[in-house]
């Protein structure tokens, strides 16, 4: 695994969010489910900077939809998550189990 | 108001169009006037208006340093910047008049090269942090931009370019920039690779 494949905390909740929306995840359904999930507010502009990364690591694919009103005839890019995404997620969840099993975290810090 | 009736502002949208990468430009676009509209409908117009320009400047800040004659202006401004200040101080330390004297002593030439190896390591690292994997685009705007620069002053003041030397100092230049920055990057990626314990 090259020092590039890893996920990044952010890269981790955006795949994940790509996944809960299926179809319907582009910019705006992608920025409103992790409002709703994890109550952060983050810019149109992180989501889009974190996908490109995703989409040249070969986690993510993106095509254009129809252009629509509401968008002043402008489309949306959907994105999905590829195979090899999936994989990188399962091996960062693995990572995450492996390093906090045995732990002991809720009030222990708190 | 009817959604399809909010009209974003217009510097904004000028601004996304200028500095933002093509890809992204169209569907960016969309997206913030999706939510805006939306907005508009629920607060009013002007609270749309506030959120449409905090979040395209936000989503400018983020995505501009894609766009590779903005990574090449930012490689251009802090060669500037290096020459600028380290001159000054060279000049302000060693209490150089600036004019006769100053162009034909070996003090000239310690500034010439001095300044010119700062701006070097200065643009390389600039160049490395910003261009990510877009290094050897970056380099040959930045290099054509100053050749421009360069042939346009030389005219400007001995009404003649000095074809042979500029060019060659700038491709001299460009090469190595791109080198620094292959060095740069592979620092990075084993310093990640450290992190990850692999």
């Amino acid at each position: 695994m090259s020092g590039r494949d890893h996920l990044g905390e952010f890269e981790h909740i955006v795949l994940l969010a790509l996944i809960r929306l299926g179809d319907r995840a582009y910019g705006v359904s992608v920025r409103q489910e992790i409002a709703t999930c994890i109550d952060r507010d983050v810019s149109v502009g992180a989501i889009y900077a974190t996908l490109d990364r995703l989409e040249a690591k070969g986690y993510v694919t993106s095509s254009m939809g129809e252009p629509t009103a509401k968008r002043g005839g402008r489309p949306k890019r959907f994105f999905r998550v590829t195979a090899k995404g999936m994989s990188a997620l399962d091996r960062a969840r693995r990572a995450l189990l492996s390093m906090s099993k045995g732990l002991k975290l809720v009030g222990r810090y708190v | 108001m009817n959604p399809s009736n909010f009209q974003p502002p217009v510097i904004a949208i000028w601004l996304i169009d200028l500095l933002i990468p093509e890809a992204q430009k169209e569907s960016v676009k969309g997206d913030l006037l999706e939510e805006s509209s939306d907005l508009a409908t629920k607060y009013g117009e002007s609270s749309a208006r506030s959120w449409y320009w905090r979040h395209s400047t936000r989503t400018i800040a983020r995505l501009m340093f894609r766009t590779p004659w903005v990574v090449a202006i930012a490689v251009f401004g802090a060669f500037f910047a290096v020459i600028a200040v380290a001159g000054f101080i060279l000049v302000q330390r060693l209490d150089i008049d600036a004019y006769v004297p100053f162009t034909k002593s070996a003090t000239y030439l310690l500034f010439l090269y001095g300044t010119g190896t700062l701006e070097l390591l200065a643009a390389s690292v600039v160049v490395a942090m910003l261009a990510r994997g877009k290094e050897t685009i970056a380099t040959v705007l930045f290099g054509l931009t100053l050749l421009l620069v360069f042939v346009a002053a030389d005219m400007i003041a001995h009404r003649h370019a000095l074809l042979l030397t500029h060019p060659t100092f700038l491709i001299v230049n460009s090469v190595l920039i791109a080198i620094v920055g292959v060095f740069v990057r592979k620092k990075r990626s084993k310093a990640e690779r450290r992190l990850l314990g692999g």
